[in-house]
């Protein structure tokens, strides 16, 4: 046990990270905790023959303190028999776990839809605030996929682009047959200059000038917030000309993953990787799906999507199941060494599968 | 043995941990006995934790 004379004292501590920001208590919490019979008991001759009830206290003694680290998570994956995968899709192969996430993503997605499907006399621009790793590109991309060939999707990433890159890229905008989604990345990059909102402002007209049917998204992830993020722009020369014409109905935000996110998306890119490779996947041991959603490393929807295509590519053909094993290489400690440090609360998630549905599954 | 924890090897005595803030040097007192904590000066203490429960993979590991 580490003693700040405050939280703001811990919050200096070099070696804070803030990940663990759960376990800044009052020294009264954690005397609470460090009363427990796994410390309580400790002179009693039969201890060790109760040590793992008095382990147990102690994990329900932190849970209760409202502890919401990944690690308390698994009861979750416990409870999960089975997963509707399109019960969770917001378009495309994007889908979220959390109710209101999903729905606030469903009516953006919408809205998007709509300024694509009719060229409107009005401004169909759009701005996003994203979390880091939250897969703001991706879902971009899945919303221009519903139109197949007939829309077209252009991506522009502005901390890419120089004063020239940046117009020419705006210019190719127009003249198209087809409605265009244009994704303006990193809208919130170049700080300092003022040449990103006064070559951007003109081209956010193109719609409602008649000049061509483009629906702008401008997306960022700085300010840590959607506020934060629309106060620094309008700090810019030109940030309030580019504000003015996002309508404020069609501002939203994508959420950080949750623990739910990781978990579903290990299990659609599982799903997905079954089918690229020519089979479907059915079930996935919950004690692999735990690994991979407490799993540091695996820090964004990229990586865990590389990661669960080669737990994939390791099932036996004709397997239907992605078990626990599959996720390593054959003789990966990592395999042993995650068992032994979990094995304490999550080891009823061995053998235990979590079943897949899908009905309209993509490749 | 966690010095929050230590007064149960000492059933009905008084304890006192004398320490310093981990940032700033400065001292941190607390006594305990038994349930009772009974002083906690500055008031504003607080204990962290740093493993083993979210990045307890990369710390000690040591209640798992």
């Amino acid at each position: 046990m580490n003693l700040f004379r405050s939280e703001e004292h811990v919050k200096r501590w070099p070696l804070y990270v803030r990940a663990a920001e759960d376990y800044v208590m009052p020294l009264t919490e954690w005397a609470q905790v460090f009363s427990g019979p796994l410390f309580r008991r400790r002179l009693e001759p039969d201890y060790l023959d109760h040590s793992e009830g008095y382990l147990a206290k102690y994990h329900d003694d932190l849970h209760e303190l409202g502890k919401a680290s990944p690690f308390w998570q698994y009861p979750m994956i416990e409870e999960m028999d089975s997963l509707d995968l399109d019960r969770y899709r917001v378009v495309g192969n994007y889908s979220r776990f959390d109710d209101r996430v999903l729905n606030d993503l469903k009516d953006a997605r919408n809205r998007i839809v709509a300024g694509l499907d009719t060229a409107s006399p009005h401004r169909e621009n759009h701005l996003i605030w994203a979390a880091p790793g939250s897969g703001k590109t991706y879902l971009v991309q899945e919303i221009a996929s519903v139109f197949g060939g007939s829309c077209d999707y252009v991506e522009i990433n502005l901390a890419k682009h120089g004063p020239e890159s940046f117009r020419d890229a705006l210019n190719g905008l127009s003249g198209r047959t087809n409605p265009v989604l244009c994704l303006i990345d990193e809208v919130d990059a170049h700080d300092g200059t003022t040449w990103p909102y006064e070559t951007l402002m003109p081209f956010l007209d193109l719609t409602v000038e008649g000049r061509g049917h483009v629906v702008f998204v401008l997306a960022g992830s700085s300010g840590f917030s959607l506020e934060g993020m629309k106060r620094r722009i309008a700090a810019r020369p030109k940030g309030n000309d580019v504000l003015s014409r996002l309508p404020a109905e069609n501002e939203f935000v994508i959420p950080e993953m949750s623990f739910g996110d990781r978990v579903l998306i290990v299990i659609a890119q599982m799903t997905r990787a079954g089918l690229e490779l020519g089979y479907q996947i059915r079930g996935i041991e919950k004690l692999g799906l735990y690994f991979a959603a407490v799993n540091a490393k695996l820090v964004n929807a990229r990586q865990l999507q590389e990661f669960a295509a080669r737990a994939v590519s390791r099932v036996p053909r004709g397997d239907d199941r992605v078990k626990y094993d599959h996720l390593f290489t054959p003789g990966d400690p990592e395999n042993k060494r995650f068992w032994l440090e979990v094995s304490s609360v999550a080891k009823d998630l061995v053998n235990s599968f979590v079943s897949i549905e899908e009905r309209s599954a993509r490749s | 043995m966690e010095s929050l924890a230590v007064r149960w090897l000492f059933p009905e005595k008084e304890i006192k941990i004398d320490t310093i803030c981990l940032d700033c040097g400065e001292p941190i007192t607390v006594r305990m006995k038994d349930e009772d904590v009974i002083e906690v000066d500055p008031d504003t203490t607080v204990g962290y934790m740093l493993s083993p429960f979210v990045q307890w993979r990369e710390g000690s590991g040591a209640f798992n």
